[in-house]
């Protein structure tokens, strides 16, 4: 049996927008190929079904996800943006979790809805709905919308704020008040009238107990410290690292995560609530408009902007302009990142391989990249010898490239047939 | 209820715990059958009654919270089913980012152990609530009857409860920060086993040995006497006699330094209610205009006004505590009316322990006041306090001070200091260590520990 393979259900949610229709299915041909020579989550996944079913919104865990694992909450959000590229963007919290939780591992979104619509993504399967009052909603509103409507259960949500709907490349998808879309994943929902993806989960994982491999080697680390770690190896963190300290409070974790890197603002008037992932956001915000920071965060988190983005929109924007009218200083705002996914930590060399290590194992990127002395191969097999781990390494490599790779023979006679 | 709901199903396989290469047995949970068995000899059960006791306890602090959720990973992982079906859960609070956990109390009278109709439920031994599988019926009525909906629901509708993993938790090790902690418990019950020796001896002291002399006593050229009856003894003879001022002062200072400890620890009448409220259920109500705590002082006030116009110390002639010395001794004469005292005011009992105490003393009365002054105070410290999932300490304070609706509405209630006879017993019960002692300058409940949040936020955060 191929490594990590105990960790998937092995079975896939196709959603049609187009034509309102789902299904929950086997792993495709061409992907149950892959999984015999690398391993088949996260990007490495998403690139193999993104090149089975064309335009189409790849939602995929890892193997790892939901595990014992430390920071196994990854989900990777893949989308097709112009030139023919994928954007891989690493959802946080606990989606991925609540995605392997509904019974399959990936969700496969295609065709374009024809009125303003909401994805579930349950433990009885795939279902759309009409948005209904769900349209012209901010971020908070909407997540009350929802807070309403499902009551009875937990949900991660994927929410597309007003900024998707100004034609700005600019915008995000949000989960939980926070993001670290580049403005590739929000378009591509808002082009397709998807106006949010809920996560309930409910359901069972594929695997039962388990070792927490890491979590002793790793150990815990407090306060908001780790959001200053990772702040200051980012582009401009270092001097946002001042700013971090006086206005974040309490600090947050993924799920299973022992280091806490999130934080949020202290209550203030305009800020009750904020919960701040998005390091490179921060900094960039802080360069841009350092006295009305959390106006200019709050105003990112309401209305659905990348913070990356938008910092040049925000530059010398008084705080009372955070209102309404910011929507003319964004429109026309371009994405401030390509759509591969990059958020190395400056400081180290390996970092960017093993930021797309933890993106095809589900492991949160940034969480790999903040303890380099453990190696990647350690997260899957522990760190006592395993006998699986000698052929890991090879696969992970595999993997790699696959999420990088062209459309493959077997993606192809799958597309066909898929196509008729 | 029809009979059928009541009958006890023959075991089914489906429900049976799962024993597998991904499953893992808890061998150290004792069955309920087992938790059930009798004790064994006369001796054995005295033993285990005397012998202080250590609850298992699981305390969360939300301080220390990140909302990871390794606990309910952890803990979901016992049966592959996902983190929302744990059963322990975290609730999130988006706003401000405080997180509470929500798991089994293990309650002292768990509601959910009535409320099972297939006598499911049980507690063991060792205080853990737990739920044999052989004979639940996933009926998820202990999860209505539970205030703290504790028990969950896993995804094949199997009802789940925190069983502290037969006493040595899995989630409280896997927490990341320390958020959650467990104890095996503090050691219960044994300021009981000091307290009832030293109101032994004291009621052994004045009833036996000083025989009818308790309102003055005299040990080598020191005197101590009542400060009430030094109170009544200068309304009577409009005379103060320094040496008798003297002699009173020291209960008062005693009840300046440690509270009304005199009325819980040395006072042999109030010895002798705690042994009648143990022996007489407690059915009836006193009359309202009784159960004012204002009375004892009204009853005090009127006895000084007594004893200035008859001329003599009125209510000694039917004070309980001297009553109690003076007609029940060894050497004493038995008869007269004052025996008919002593029934009289234990028949209160019926009522509410140590009702005479509560509404009617007028030497509590007079050391209430001091008390008000005094140096220290029991205090219940919120963060650590149960509230409504425990109330033990409710149900077990003799005087009433501390409130049930306010546990009930999760409040961590103010004790009164003047009401208070400082027994200990609120501290002897509490399991999670919550009520203290602390002197009247301090505030509450010290931390223990500092938020992680604390040094960066300011604190601003927290809970508490």
């Amino acid at each position: 049996m191929p490594p990590l393979d105990k960790f998937f259900h092995k079975k896939i949610a196709l959603v049609n927008l187009a034509s309102g229709t789902t299904a929950v299915e086997p792993w495709p041909r061409s992907l149950a190929n892959e999984a015999e020579r690398c391993i088949p989550g996260g990007s490495a996944a998403a690139a193999v079904l993104s090149g089975i079913y064309g335009d189409a919104l790849v939602l995929a865990t890892g193997p790892l996800t939901g595990t014992m694992s430390p920071g196994s909450s990854l989900l990777v959000a893949s989308c097709p943006v112009s030139g023919g590229a994928y954007a891989h963007v690493p959802i946080l919290l606990r989606h991925g979790t609540a995605l392997k939780t509904t019974g399959v591992d990936f969700a496969v979104v295609s065709g374009k809805a024809s009125s303003p619509s909401i994805l579930i993504l349950g433990s009885k399967g795939p279902r759309i709905e009409p948005a209904g009052g769900l349209s012209g909603l901010e971020v908070p509103g909407m997540r009350k919308f929802f807070r309403a409507r499902l009551p009875e259960t937990r949900h991660s949500l994927l929410l597309c704020g007003p900024a998707s709907g100004w034609g700005s490349c600019g915008s995000a998808a949000l989960e939980n008040g926070t993001s670290l879309d580049r403005g590739h994943l929000a378009p591509w929902m808002s082009n397709h009238n998807l106006l949010a993806i809920v996560l309930t989960g409910g359901g069972s994982l594929p695997f039962a107990g388990g070792r927490r491999p890491l979590f002793d080697k790793l150990g815990p680390k407090s306060g908001i410290g780790g959001f200053l770690d990772v702040l200051e190896h980012v582009e401009g963190g270092a001097q946002a690292k001042g700013t971090a300290e006086k206005i974040l409070g309490r600090p947050a974790a993924c799920h299973s995560c022992p280091w806490p890197c999130m934080a949020y603002l202290k209550p203030g008037p305009s800020t009750n609530g904020l919960l701040c992932a998005d390091h490179a956001g921060f900094a960039a915000l802080c360069g841009a408009c350092p006295d009305s920071l959390p106006s200019a965060l709050e105003a990112c988190l309401r209305l659905g902007i990348d913070p990356v983005s938008g910092a040049s929109a925000f530059r010398g924007v008084q705080p009372d302009a955070f209102g309404k009218a910011i929507e003319n200083l964004f429109a026309g705002v371009p994405p401030a990142k390509g759509p591969e996914f990059s958020f190395p930590l400056l400081s180290q060399k390996e970092a960017p391989e093993r930021a797309l290590a933890g993106m095809v194992l589900g492991i949160c990127p940034i969480l790999v990249q903040r303890c380099p002395d453990i190696p990647v191969g350690q997260w899957a097999a522990g760190p006592d010898s395993d006998p699986e781990a000698a052929s890991f390494g090879d696969m992970l490599k595999a993997s790699l490239q696959l999420a990088a790779k062209a459309r493959t023979d077997a993606q192809q006679e799958d597309m066909e047939i898929r196509h008729g | 209820m029809g009979s059928s709901t009541c009958r006890i199903p023959p075991p089914n396989p489906e429900l049976q715990p799962q024993q597998g290469p991904g499953h893992r047995s808890y061998g150290r949970l004792p069955a309920p059958a087992e938790v059930r068995k009798p004790s064994g000899s006369l001796w054995k059960s005295w033993k285990n009654k005397i012998r202080p006791k250590r609850e298992p306890r699981m305390v969360f602090d939300p301080d220390r919270c990140t909302g990871c959720g390794t606990c309910e990973a952890v803990c979901a992982a016992r049966d592959g089913s996902a983190p929302d079906a744990s059963r322990i859960q975290i609730l999130r609070e988006e706003t401000a980012g405080a997180n509470f956990a929500v798991f089994c109390q293990h309650c002292l009278d768990p509601l959910c152990l009535p409320a099972c109709p297939q006598h499911a439920i049980s507690r063991g031994e060792s205080g853990i609530v737990s739920i044999d599988s052989r004979l639940c019926a996933h009926c998820g009525l202990c999860i209505q009857a539970c205030p703290e909906a504790a028990p969950q629901r896993g995804p094949d509708a199997k009802v789940l409860k925190c069983d502290l993993c037969g006493g040595h938790p899995e989630c409280v090790e896997a927490c990341p920060h320390k958020a959650l902690s467990f104890s095996s418990g503090k050691a219960l019950g044994w300021i009981k086993l000091l307290r009832w020796p030293v109101q032994v001896l004291s009621f052994l002291f004045f009833v036996i040995i000083l025989i009818g002399t308790v309102c003055s006593v005299s040990v080598a050229d020191l005197s101590f006497g009542c400060p009430f009856g030094l109170l009544q003894n200068i309304a009577a003879s409009k005379v103060i006699l320094l040496a008798t001022v003297f002699a009173a002062i020291f209960l008062v200072f005693l009840t300046i330094l440690t509270g009304r400890a005199a009325c819980g620890w040395l006072c042999p009448f109030g010895f002798f209610l705690d042994l009648v409220g143990k022996i007489v259920p407690q059915r009836f109500q006193l009359p309202r205009f009784v159960r004012t705590r204002l009375a004892k002082y009204g009853v005090g006030a009127a006895a000084l006004g007594v004893s200035g116009a008859v001329g003599y110390q009125a209510f000694c002639t039917v004070c309980p505590i001297g009553t109690i010395c003076r007609s029940y001794g060894l050497q004493s004469v038995v008869g007269g009316a004052e025996l008919a005292i002593l029934p009289t005011v234990a028949a209160m009992e019926v009522s509410e322990k140590r009702s005479w105490c509560r509404y009617l003393c007028p030497v509590g009365a007079l050391l209430a006041l001091c008390a008000k002054i005094g140096l220290i105070k029991i205090v219940i410290g919120a963060s650590r306090c149960k509230k409504f999932s425990c109330m033990r300490c409710a149900s077990t304070c003799p005087m009433g001070i501390i409130p049930e609706s306010d546990l009930r509405e999760g409040i961590s209630p103010k004790l009164d200091a003047s009401e208070c006879i400082m027994c200990l017993r609120c501290v002897d019960t509490c399991p999670h260590s919550a009520v203290k002692i602390r002197f009247r300058w301090q505030k509450g409940v010290p931390a223990e520990r500092r938020a992680p949040c604390g040094a960066s936020n300011g604190g601003g955060q927290c809970l508490r």
